[in-house]
């Protein structure tokens, strides 16, 4: 009998450097064959699969920063996915204001 | 339950008008606003109690786990820094200590409770106290 699957938000924390855009997320008790991140005209599209409860961590965002597709690269550690962007030559020296605290 | 804390976050978000990330679809989808409420579940069969926990990113020496009778209690430090040379975008990931205690619903064998941390879940095992099987007594008739 399947099992009617859960989904779910994630939380993530978003980081940026002059060459890629960082993404972690909490995803606990997921393991790196059921990860799935997808970046399609702008939107990326992250989904992972628990091992049990059926449960799918499903979030979309927006990218505006234009990114290397061809090399974006995932590594999961102990529930925790860590999504590597790399922006593209282009976008590498864009500047981005950040405001003074 | 609904949760508002990522709308919340963003409206108030200082870098939100030049964010390289946007939520794409609205807040306002149930499907997006639900988090999940299993963070914490405990179960029972005839001979134990297991409970599981989601602690993502906790490293087992960041965890402290110790049952005393009839009280199980957690405690999990949750430190997320930003990786060296990164500027946050946005920070949504929990950075505290997190202490849980719980009341077991049955007497527990301390010296054989395990505890098990894999893909960010915490599982620990608690065999319940072996009960005395219940003694037949023999009714003699006088």
């Amino acid at each position: 009998m399947q099992t009617e699957k859960v989904s779910a938000s994630m939380l993530v924390d978003i980081y940026e450097n002059d060459h890629e855009i960082l993404l972690v997320a909490d995803v606990p008790g997921v393991s790196a064959d059921k990860v799935d991140a997808r970046l399609e005209h702008g939107t990326l599209r992250v989904s992972a699969e628990r091992e049990t409860g059926g449960v799918v961590y499903e979030r979309t965002f927006r990218v505006r920063t234009p990114i290397d597709a061809a090399g974006v690269h995932a590594k999961i550690k102990d529930g925790v996915l860590s999504l590597h962007l790399p922006k593209t030559e282009a976008a590498k020296g864009k500047q981005i204001p950040v405001a003074s605290s | 339950m609904q949760l508002t804390r990522p709308r919340a976050l963003r409206a108030f978000d200082p870098f939100s008008s030049f964010f390289a990330f946007d939520p794409f679809e609205p807040f306002a989808s149930d499907k997006l606003e639900r988090r999940l409420e299993r963070d914490l579940v405990l179960s029972e069969e005839d001979d134990k109690l297991t409970l599981s926990a989601d602690l993502p990113g906790v490293p087992a020496e960041a965890l402290d786990v110790r049952v005393d009778g009839r009280t199980l209690r957690i405690e999990a430090k949750l430190e997320h820094k930003a990786p060296e040379g990164y500027v946050a975008r946005r920070v949504e990931r929990a950075r505290y200590t997190v202490s849980r205690e719980l009341t077991l619903g049955a007497d527990v064998d301390e010296s054989a409770v395990s505890a098990r941390l894999k893909n960010g879940v915490l599982t620990i095992t608690l065999p319940k106290r072996a009960k005395a099987e219940p003694k037949k007594i023999a009714v003699v008739t006088e």
